[in-house]
C-alpha cells in the first residue's frame, strides 16, 4: 500500500495536466508580475507620480516643520460674544462697544479699504475674517514681547507695534495717495487692557 | 475734514475739535485713537473712560449724539483757525 501511495502519489504528480502546472506557474509569475508592478508604482512615485507623491510628502513635512503654527493659526480671528455686545477672539482680544461707529468692530473695520479724506489711513489686506485673523497673528507676537514688537505705556493704555515681516496692507489716505500706497508690514494694536481701541497697519 | 495735525499717540488719527453732547464744549479729540487734549499746548493726552469718553467739564458724552466734530466756523470763533494743518471750505 506504501509503494502504492508512493507510486500512486507519484503518478499523481506525474499525472498533473500540463495546463494546471501553467496555470500554477501563469499564476505564480503573474503574482510576481502585480507585486513587482506594485513594486514598480512605488518606484515610479519618484518619476512618473512623483510630482504628487512629492507634493503630499512636501506638505508633511511642511506640516511637520509648521505644526505648531498651524495649530495655532487654526481659528484666527473668530470672534465669540462672551456678554452682549461684547466678543473676545480667538488669541484674547476683545472688542465692545465703543468709538463714534458704535463699536470697535466696526471702528476696526474702517481700516478695510481707504479713506482718502483722511490724512493717512492704513488699510488692510484681505477682508473681515483676514483682519481679525491678522489682529490675531499680531496680539499673538505682541505678547511673546521679542523684538519685532514695540511696546509703549501711558497709564491704562498700550500701544503695540509689530513688525509683521510681510506686506499686510498698504499706506492709504493722503499719505498713501501722495506716495504711491506703499505697501505696510508692520501692525499698530492700541488697548487698553486687551480691550481693542483701535488696529490698523503702517509703516513705522 | 479739518485737524490740527497727526496724533502723535497713535500716528494715525487726525486731531480734531470735538463739541460734547451738551453742545457747550469743545476738546481736541484724536479721530482714531480717542486721545484727548484740552488745548493745542499740551503734549501729554488725556485718556477718557471709555465707552463714553464723558466730557471733562459736563460729563456729556464725546461719543453719543448730539456729540460732533466742529465746524470750521466754530474752530474760527474759538480762535484755532490758523492752527488748522487742513480745512476744506
Amino acid at each position: 500500500m506504501g509503494r502504492m501511495r508512493q507510486a500512486g502519489h507519484r503518478s499523481g504528480r506525474a499525472r498533473r495536466p500540463v495546463w494546471l502546472t501553467l496555470a500554477i506557474i501563469a499564476l505564480a509569475a503573474g503574482t510576481l508580475v502585480y507585486r513587482s508592478g506594485f513594486d514598480g508604482a512605488i518606484e515610479r512615485a519618484d518619476g512618473e507620480r512623483g510630482p504628487q507623491a512629492r507634493n503630499s510628502s512636501t506638505q508633511e513635512a511642511e506640516q511637520e516643520l509648521h505644526g505648531a503654527e498651524s495649530e495655532t493659526n487654526e481659528g484666527w480671528g473668530e470672534l465669540t460674544e462672551i456678554a452682549p455686545g461684547v466678543f473676545e477672539s480667538t488669541a484674547g482680544l476683545v472688542y465692545k462697544p465703543g468709538s463714534r461707529e458704535g463699536h470697535r468692530i466696526d471702528h476696526v473695520l474702517r481700516h478695510a479699504e481707504d479713506a482718502p479724506e483722511r490724512p493717512i489711513h492704513g488699510v488692510f489686506d484681505g477682508g473681515r475674517d483676514e483682519i481679525f485673523a491678522v489682529l490675531d497673528e499680531a496680539w499673538s507676537i505682541a505678547r511673546q514681547r521679542g523684538p519685532p514688537v514695540k511696546i509703549e505705556r501711558n497709564g491704562q493704555r498700550t500701544t503695540y507695534t509689530i513688525d509683521m515681516g510681510r506686506r499686510v496692507g498698504y499706506v492709504g489716505g493722503g499719505a498713501g495717495l501722495r506716495n504711491g500706497y506703499p505697501a505696510a508690514s508692520h501692525i499698530r494694536l492700541v488697548l487698553e487692557d486687551r480691550d481693542v481701541i483701535t488696529a490698523f497697519p503702517l509703516n513705522p | 475734514m479739518e485737524h490740527f495735525g497727526i496724533c502723535a499717540a497713535c500716528g494715525q488719527g487726525a486731531k480734531r475739535l470735538r463739541a460734547c453732547a451738551s453742545e457747550r464744549h469743545f476738546l481736541i479729540l484724536c479721530d482714531e485713537c480717542d486721545a484727548a487734549w484740552f488745548t493745542l499746548e499740551d503734549e501729554a493726552p488725556t485718556y477718557l473712560k471709555q465707552p463714553d469718553l464723558p466730557c471733562p467739564a459736563c460729563g456729556a458724552s464725546l461719543v453719543q449724539p448730539p456729540s460732533r466734530w466742529a465746524t470750521l466756523d466754530e474752530i474760527r470763533q474759538l480762535g484755532w483757525g490758523d492752527d488748522l494743518v487742513s480745512k476744506s471750505e
